[in-house]
């Protein structure tokens, strides 16, 4: 097979660009059970659930042009797109328990097979564990960043800091992160 | 996320590593909805940036445009530099000037009982060889002045005279049809001397594109049969990437009821220069999943349809 763009991720995006539906059905069959999971996770609630991934991919459709495969891959953007969104619901949802009075329940899924339980359970220990021994003012940043897809001018505005100093801590954490889990994350692989 | 790509890695990493633990295979038909509603929001194969249509006469006029921009800024010696088949830069727009009065002579333009020559570069020769020893701003002069000639005949011309055929060359094809081939050979010859001269190639606007490739697309399956390539029965989905991109699915024969045996996805502006045979059909860039040898039979093709 010959290529003419630089990675498989800008391919998808030139096809989605010129409305190649293959192209979606593609990135579907790829991300949506990560998409579906990450939401899934968040949101607890199959539908919502649901409705969070049709609302990922039908923006992906209509806005290809957002995604910039110079900053990072469509994995990471659609795991992105599914968190906020995803996290949008659940305050929504919050909001209107709290407004009728009741209590707002979150479970979380099971792996999609036995076979994929141990080792999610290891990749996800192993990330926690490492997150957990960083410094609290470096953790924050790194799950913010992580967890909820802000970026470094948001999370800085929300811990209420410089962007600079936000960028130097999420800088220090992912060197020590990096130190960390790449032998585990070579052991697991 | 960072700027910084070591930083930006190691974001990466962690996010595969939570991805993949996260990961729940979705309930049955999710995919069929997702699809449903997100079509219903934009169609298939319409580009997100789909320019606003433009006639053939103003696809024509911009080529005409480009052309002599390009010729307005080479020295008296660049003019003698060697493009394609022994012709320079001046008996190239010498051909050009050939062609330009052979499609007067189609338009009705040009002097009664001349018939238009069947043969698209002999027919050009000797008016090609006769700017040999001429000034080269006379050469363009000639030039411009006889596609000014068209312009001013066509320009603003009602729909029903864009569809009246005409036969040039062997070809025959509406009027604003050959204005699109017409603006497609300008601009391929506009390549052919920006490469002789070392300068840089320049597609042309995208609504100017989108004519060229559709175009393309619609003469694609008579190109295949000039290539000889037995592909009747068969059908291609065409997946052109960039400025005059777009999604195509040609089914060859009258009667094919194939499904979709190769999907091709390759550059729209490349694809033009493989029209053009410009690029190797056998070494053309493009993704192919399905018949190889369908996808080859369609590069032949378009090849096929090159005029030189």
């Amino acid at each position: 097979m010959v290529t003419w763009v630089d990675t498989a991720d800008d391919a998808v995006r030139a096809r989605l660009l010129v409305g190649d539906e293959e192209a979606l059905a593609e990135v579907f069959d790829r991300y949506g059970s990560l998409v579906y999971g990450l939401a899934r996770r968040v949101v607890g609630d199959a539908a919502a659930a649901e409705d969070v991934v049709q609302e990922v991919f039908t923006w992906l459709w209509t806005h290809p042009d957002r995604f910039d495969p110079a900053r990072g891959s469509l994995r990471a953007f659609l795991g992105i797109q599914a968190q906020r969104r995803a996290i949008d619901t659940v305050r929504s949802s919050v909001r209107r328990a709290a407004r009728e009075g009741r209590h707002h329940d979150v479970d979380v899924p099971e792996p999609s097979s036995p076979g994929a339980e141990v080792e999610a359970a290891a990749v996800s220990a192993a990330v926690r564990d490492a997150i957990g021994r960083l410094p609290v003012e470096q953790r924050e940043v790194v799950e913010l960043a992580y967890f909820g897809g802000y970026t470094q001018r948001e999370l800085a505005s929300l811990l209420g800091i410089p962007e600079g100093t936000a960028k130097s801590r999420l800088r220090l954490a992912q060197s020590k992160l990096s130190s960390w889990l790449a032998p585990q994350m070579m052991e697991l692989a | 996320m960072t700027g910084d790509s070591t930083s930006m890695n190691t974001l990466e990493e962690l996010r595969t590593a939570l991805d993949m633990a996260h990961a729940a295979t979705p309930p049955p038909g999710l995919d069929t909805r997702v699809m449903a509603t997100a079509l219903r929001r934009r169609p298939a194969h319409i580009p997100v940036d789909q320019a606003p249509a433009i006639s053939p006469v103003e696809a024509y006029r911009q080529a005409v445009a480009s052309l002599d921009a390009t010729l307005g800024q080479l020295h008296d010696e660049q003019w003698h530099l060697p493009t394609i088949r022994d012709l320079d830069v001046q008996a190239l727009v010498g051909h050009l000037i050939g062609v330009e009065e052979h499609l007067h002579l189609a338009l009705g333009l040009g002097p009664d009982g001349v018939s238009v020559p069947e043969d698209h570069i002999a027919s050009t020769d000797p008016v090609a060889l006769a700017q040999r020893g001429r000034p080269p701003q006379h050469t363009r002069q000639e030039w411009r002045t006889l596609t000014d000639r068209t312009l001013e005949h066509l320009w603003g011309a009602r729909h029903d005279v864009l569809q009246v055929e005409v036969r040039l060359h062997g070809i025959v094809l509406p009027v604003g049809s050959m204005l699109t081939v017409r603006a497609f050979e300008l601009w391929i010859h506009e390549e052919d001397i920006r490469r002789a001269t070392g300068q840089p190639l320049v597609a042309p606007g995208r609504a100017a594109l989108q004519l060229m490739t559709g175009l393309a697309l619609d003469l694609l399956p008579a190109g295949v049969a000039m290539a000889g390539r037995d592909v009747d029965g068969r059908s291609a989905r065409i997946v052109l990437t960039g400025a005059g991109g777009g999604v195509w699915e040609k089914r060859f024969g009258p009667a094919c009821t194939d499904p979709i045996a190769v999907r091709i996805v390759a550059d729209a502006v490349s694809f033009c220069r493989l029209v053009a045979n410009r690029v190797d059909p056998a070494t053309f860039p493009a993704d192919i999943s399905g018949d190889d040898t369908l996808a080859r039979d369609v590069f032949a093709g378009a090849a096929a349809l090159a005029l030189d």
